[in-house]
């Protein structure tokens, strides 16, 4: 993998899976077998299938994806903990913590959950931090997993070249800059593009797309 | 045929099995410590499955007379993969790198597909049933994509995937 160029396609993927899931709403898609985290991973791998002139190998759209997922990972933790901190989405967790209580059974055990919502409610903001602080940690995880998940499915989605024969290999100490006259060295055009940031014809080689 | 060492194979495949065995036990365990009065370990266990489901009770199989970690369809899903996991063996060689063909994967989405979609749009009403036997469905046809990608990837780390470039 070290031939690749996979660094653009793991940051982007990344940045996207950990942006969308951690926009309050927009995140919630995740509860849907964290789709984000599968966009994110299978657009790494789309990528890096793009880029590379052979055909990816399901191992390295994994890897992509994990990196893609450890980004996300990153990116989600950046944006989450300001919103944890500011108590952002308390009523989320509210509502959580009272179907908890509506599941149990057990009156002494309810008694001790709403004791737990209270005490929740007059926390400070470092208190709110440790709390919520495992939560996001297992979520890293999970991002990372489910990433990868996300850059396998994606080689086995996009990558079309499977079938086809690899490159030619060249022999060891084959000379690099075989054939001797290529790239071929045009002469310099008059009238060409003239200032010192043009491309192409002044340089030599081809003409830049 | 792209095929790497045995033991690598036998590693991944083992690592995976154990880690779905895991997951699916911590499933069950969030309502199972509810019941037994470990309130703390389930509302972690819930609260760490609430990053991947939506845990609605009404969609959710029941144990211990609580919903599990997770709905019907992710519990299918993770069922199948487990269910996968174990045919695979029998089905494929382990050190097998590549994917099967890509429209059994995509053929293996579309019963989920259109069970979710028709239950959003309101075409018809799914049940727990469609929703599980879906899942499980392509649960088990994700296990014959994600073991050979593991295999690869292995192969790959182990061949210097965190070596930087001689040439930087």
């Amino acid at each position: 993998m070290n031939e690749l160029d996979w660094k653009q396609p793991a940051l982007i993927g990344g940045v996207i899976a950990g942006v969308l899931s951690g926009i309050p709403g927009i995140g919630l898609a995740n509860c849907c077998f964290c789709a984000w985290l599968l966009v994110g991973g299978a657009i790494a791998a789309k990528m890096l299938i793009n880029r590379t002139p052979r055909p990816i190998k399901s191992g390295e759209g994994a890897q992509v994806g994990a990196m893609a997922g450890l980004i996300a990972a990153g990116v989600y933790l950046a944006l989450s903990l300001p919103l944890i901190i500011f108590a952002v989405g308390e009523r989320f967790q509210q509502a959580f913590m009272d179907q908890m209580v509506a599941w149990s059974n057990n009156p002494d055990l309810q008694e001790m959950m709403r004791k737990a919502i209270e005490q929740s409610a007059s926390q400070t903001p470092a208190q709110r931090l440790v709390t919520q602080l495992p939560v996001l940690i297992v979520s890293a995880v999970l991002f990372v997993g489910f990433s990868t998940l996300g850059g396998l499915l994606g080689v086995a989605l996009f990558e079309k070249r499977r079938d086809q024969p690899p490159p030619p290999q060249y022999p060891p100490g084959y000379p690099p800059n075989y054939p001797p006259n290529y790239p071929p060295q045009y002469p310099p055009q008059s009238g060409g593009s003239g200032g010192s940031g043009g491309s192409g014809g002044d340089q030599g080689g081809w003409p830049q797309g | 045929m792209n095929i790497t060492g045995r033991r690598n194979a036998m590693i991944v495949y083992a690592v995976l099995m154990a880690l779905s065995i895991l997951w699916a036990s911590l499933i069950l365990a969030a309502p199972w410590l509810t019941a037994e009065g470990h309130f703390l370990a389930s509302a972690v266990i819930y609260r760490g499955f609430s990053a991947v489901c939506h845990q609605a009770p009404e969609r959710s199989f029941y144990f211990h007379g609580r919903p599990m970690g997770v709905c019907s369809r992710c519990a299918g899903i993770y069922a199948g993969f487990i269910i996968g996991l174990l045919l695979y063996p029998f089905v494929r060689d382990l050190r097998e790198e590549r994917f099967p063909p890509r429209w059994i994967l995509i053929g293996a989405a579309v019963p989920t597909t259109i069970d979710f979609a028709g239950g959003v749009v309101g075409l018809f009403a799914n049940s727990f049933l469609s929703r599980a036997l879906t899942g499980v469905l392509f649960g088990a046809v994700a296990a014959f994509y994600v073991t050979p990608g593991l295999v690869s990837a292995l192969k790959d780390f182990i061949a210097g995937f965190a070596k930087p470039k001689a040439d930087c």
